[in-house]
């Protein structure tokens, strides 16, 4: 011990810390020897014994992240025919992103001659660059969510002779949700699915699935901590007042964020991609847990419909760099959609997106959204983008076309299902007056035959204490 | 961490204390510390003998969320009434010994004795002084009363006003004891582990079970090599130990899911969906150690002015990322009266578990981040009753792998391997040829009243009648690591899931 000890200030008084910190790493601490018997005693207790000479980490995880330099369209960006055009759509997005500052830079950065003053330059044009956000559609209807355009209304109101309940009050009444005094142990706008809630979730997931991969869509297992560069290249903000990114402590685990949307990671499973145009498009689709930091004050969006954590079925779909490619796809992932809500018996009404809403990567945006009955207003269950090159230039997605040049991609991604959304339109709809309520038929065979929900066997026997500390 | 004395002189030590490099040893000393190799919690104790050597702020580390103080200024109310049973636990000190000793915990169980001893001594003399200024007010409240404006009443009062001020100055010499001697005594009865059970094996796993032993085989292969070969897995550098499920795998993980979900179903088990993120009040409640960042992630902060600052007390806490684990359902039934006749109650769940990968985490996928387990609780009304459901769960989880026809034994684990709050724990451990070594796939763990008596979860009659109530026992099962049993499966190369049965 004393002689590694020695070692140690040795490596100190040469300022190697690095060096003494591994060597310390491996010395079991002092006042926890049982630690290492711990240590021997669990490779007893599962035999294990390493296989060291073969087990050697995939080079994936040995090597950091780094992207390979963004290809941004510089032609578009800095035509002087096209600052007019792109300011234009600035303003009628949400105004982030300063195509002035853009060229302003770029010119100082051909002009320069110093190398460090032109790398410098050339960063923050590149970073002034990456604000602008994509072309918008032109037929799509530009201005405030007001000037959303409808393009169809699928299904009918349901008349009620009895006044709806909410999906809070149907679900806690019949123990089978709990939105309430959680602030303590799980955060407020957390929730618990019990017994036939959870069961619906299941039985969504799979249905959404048997839709979806008959539609020739291949299922991938996704990350769900990925890191920040992933999320940036998908246009989602990871640092700022208003982020909606959660992150993992920095200091610990270094540049970790929890993926908002299986979007992100699906992108990621194409980053640095060359793909066969003849294989285009690729349609996948990943079932993940979403994690968003959004909250709202908003009365509607209270209970389950704007949570922390909520699990979705997100189709992904990427393919050449034609408009019309795009499109093309944008339109199957609706078409998929209106299929599944319309099959559920949902009345819903599909929205060709305006400007103010599309975000900073989308070029097209449609939402659908269903009739909510206890609130009364249309609530978001589903939302798909046309990206074009928006991603497949930060993540360097490409393919190789008939003449053999690479060429950028066009993403489109489309929610098949979130899962709280649609049980809340789903319990909504299909209540009946005695507080039960009927499930979709097309979910019968995913619920084991069952047809309704009624109470939970358990509720009413799990009550909350109340407790106030007195010494 | 005390820098040993090697001869050299006080001026270098000292010079040596100060220096940052130092300091960046002793805290990476410290964060070496939460290597937790079987899920051993670093007690108060612990916290104490680091802060002696180490320039860190004691609070930071000594901190509870089960247990506040008095002597805090209410910026966090305690969220639950403890019910550690303190003075059952030190009536055997013996048994509470070889408790730690079987553990392989270093921890004076004598001072621990003498600490209460001297709680309850100033709890005597508190209460006595309490009872005297009480009397001394209520006989001042009657002098007041009949003989205010009397001439001998200054007379009268003046001794009961004296009288009054000593009380008050002993009482607030008294509780600055007091608080200083609860907060000791709290704190290290909240670092104690479970008791043990009787079954749980000294030293050595025993072997109880064994099944299939004759279909054992190695690989000359690396599990990277046959993963990467079977082209069913994209390792990726997107996040930490990432990797992407290739279709037939991701088909795989949703069939599992459906078949352990139906077959607990059929069993009865009742199935949640629950949140994945938790206060540092249930982390602390189900036996972690909220401040080992190597046991579960911890989310990056946010100001207290951004989001969910709706309670000021529960906004500056930390917010913990584990996903399915015991937390899961803990945070559900913390502060609950759950009647009798609903036990035994028997829950599932199925979703993501998020682990920070440590240096002793098995090699690859078998390590991994992020997987997907299915785990149950089993809440019962006395210690038999548990046994019974731990036996009962476990001849489900082998009845759930048997159909898979691998190589699979049964394991008794010993105390020293024992989480703080187990007293007992089999598991189910899979044969992997690529590791030519069994590797826990499953287990049972019977955690008696430890978790209930630290998150309020009673059970009783009549919720109206709390005092009548007692604590739950339970058993918590991590029935299966669906992706452990994928990366398993695919070694084996049997991709097919077992037919559902009866359902």
């Amino acid at each position: 011990m004393s002689r590694s000890w020695s070692h140690l200030l040795l490596c100190c008084l040469k300022g190697c810390i690095h060096q003494a910190g591994c060597l310390f790493q491996r010395m079991p601490p002092v006042h926890n020897r049982h630690l290492k018997w711990c240590r021997l005693n669990s490779q007893l207790t599962s035999g294990r014994k390493h296989k060291q000479s073969a087990e050697i980490s995939p080079s994936e995880w040995t090597s950091p992240l780094q992207l390979e330099p963004v290809e941004l369209d510089l032609d578009y960006l800095c035509n002087p025919d096209s600052v007019q055009d792109i300011q234009n759509n600035i303003g009628n997005r949400k105004g982030v992103g300063d195509i002035h500052l853009v060229r302003k830079l770029y010119e100082c950065y051909q002009q320069e001659t110093d190398p460090i003053k032109r790398q410098d330059l050339h960063r923050k044009f590149i970073n002034a660059a990456l604000n602008i956000p994509n072309r918008s559609h032109p037929l799509a209807p530009i201005g405030d969510e007001s000037k959303a355009r409808l393009v169809e209304t699928v299904g009918t109101q349901r008349n009620f002779d009895f006044e709806p309940l909410t999906v809070v009050e149907i679900g806690e009444k019949l123990g089978h949700l709990r939105t309430d005094k959680l602030t303590h142990t799980t955060g407020p706008k957390t929730y618990f699915f019990k017994d036939g809630f959870a069961k619906l979730e299941q039985a969504l997931i799979r249905y959404t699935l048997s839709k979806i991969l008959k539609k020739g869509f291949q299922l991938v297992g996704v990350p769900e901590l990925i890191h920040p560069d992933i999320v940036e290249g998908c246009g989602f903000k990871t640092t700022g007042e208003t982020v909606q990114v959660y992150r993992l402590c920095p200091e610990t685990y270094g540049q970790v964020c929890l993926a908002g949307t299986a979007e992100m990671p699906l992108a990621g499973y194409f980053l640095n991609e060359v793909l066969d145009h003849k294989k285009l498009p690729v349609r996948v689709a990943a079932v993940s847990r979403c994690y968003r930091a959004e909250t709202s004050g908003v009365e509607e969006e209270q209970g389950i419909y704007r949570v922390h954590q909520f699990t979705k079925v997100e189709m992904f779909g990427v393919t050449d760099g034609n408009s019309s490619s795009g499109d093309n796809l944008l339109s199957e992932f609706i078409g998929i959609e209106k299929e599944i809500f319309s099959e559920l018996g949902l009345h819903f009404r599909i929205l060709d997106m305006p400007s103010v809403e599309l975000g900073a990567p989308a070029c097209r945006k449609f939402d659908m959204e269903a009739w909510m009955p206890a609130k009364k207003f249309w609530g978001e269950i589903s939302s798909t983008s046309n990206c074009t090159d928006f991603q497949s230039r930060r993540l360097n997605i490409k393919y190789r076309n008939n003449q053999g040049n690479l060429r950028h991609c066009t993403t489109v991604n489309g929610t098949a299902c979130a899962i709280p959304r649609t049980i809340m339109a789903i319990v909504e709809n299909f209540q009946e007056k005695d507080g039960t309520v009927l499930f979709p038929k097309v979910l019968w065979e995913f619920m084991d035959d069952r047809t309704q929900l009624s109470k939970s066997y358990h509720h009413g026997k799990i009550h909350w204490i109340k407790f106030s500390r007195s010494k | 961490m005390k820098i040993p004395n090697l001869g050299l002189s006080r001026s270098l030590l000292k010079f040596l204390r100060t220096r940052t490099c130092t300091q960046n040893l002793l805290k990476q000393t410290w964060q070496q510390q939460d290597v937790r190799v079987n899920q051993r919690p670093l007690t108060y104790c612990y916290v104490g003998k680091l802060h002696k050597g180490c320039k860190i702020s004691k609070r930071y580390y000594s901190t509870s969320r089960l247990f506040i103080s008095d002597s805090t200024a209410g910026q966090i109310s305690q969220y639950v009434d403890l019910d550690l049973d303190i003075d059952a636990r030190l009536s055997d000190p013996k048994k509470l010994k070889a408790n730690m000793e079987a553990r392989k915990i270093q921890f004076s169980v004598d001072e621990l004795v003498t600490n209460r001893r001297r709680m309850l001594d100033i709890k005597e003399q508190k209460e006595r002084l309490e009872m005297e200024r009480e009397e001394n007010a209520k006989q001042m409240a009657v002098l007041v009363r009949e003989k205010k404006g009397l001439p001998e009443f200054s007379a009268l009062s003046r001794p009961m006003i004296e009288r009054g001020k000593e009380v008050k100055e002993k009482l607030k010499s008294i509780m600055s004891q007091w608080w200083e001697v609860e907060e000791n005594v709290m704190l290290t009865a909240l670092s104690l582990p479970n008791n043990l059970h009787p079954q749980t094996p000294d030293s050595s796993p025993e072997v109880v079970e064994e099944y299939f032993a004759e279909r054992k085989m190695s690989s000359d292969l690396s599990h990277y090599e046959i993963m990467k070969k079977s082209n069913l897995v994209k390792f990726s550098n997107v996040g930490p130990r990432a990797y992407y499920l290739q279709e037939k795998l991701a088909l795989l993980e949703q069939n599992l899911i459906r078949y352990f979900s139906r077959r607990l179903e059929v069993d009865g088990f009742i199935h949640w969906t629950c949140p994945e993120m938790f206060k540092p009040v249930v982390v602390e409640g189900s036996g972690m150690d909220f401040m080992n960042r190597n046991e579960l992630f911890c989310l990056q902060q946010k100001s207290k002015s951004d989001f969910d600052s709706s309670d000021s007390s529960s906004s500056i806490d930390s917010v913990y990322f584990r996903g399915v684990s015991l937390a899961s359902f803990s945070a559900y039934l913390t502060r609950s009266f759950i009647e009798e006749s609903a036990l035994p109650m028997r829950l599932f769940t199925v979703g993501k578990s998020y682990v920070p990968c440590t240096q002793n985490s098995l090699p690859g996928l078998y390590g991994g981040v992020q997987s997907t387990k299915c785990c149950v609780l089993g809440i019962c009304r006395s210690p038999e009753e548990s046994w019974d459901m731990c036996n009962n769960i476990r001849e489900k989880v082998i009845s759930l792998i048997k159909p898979f026809k691998v190589p699979m034994r049964l394991v008794v684990i010993p105390a020293s391997c024992l989480h703080s709050s187990e007293e007992y724990r089999m598991e189910v451990q899979i044969w992997v040829p690529s590791q030519e070594q069994y590797v826990m796939m499953g287990s049972v763990s019977m955690l008696s009243d430890y978790v209930s008596r630290r998150l309020m979860i009673r059970c009783g009659e009549n919720p109206n009648h709390l005092h009548k109530s007692s604590p739950v026992h339970m058993v918590y099962g991590e029935v299966m690591d669906i992706s452990r049993l994928i990366y398993c499966m695919v070694e084996y190369n049997k991709l097919e899931v077992p037919q559902l049965e009866n359902t």
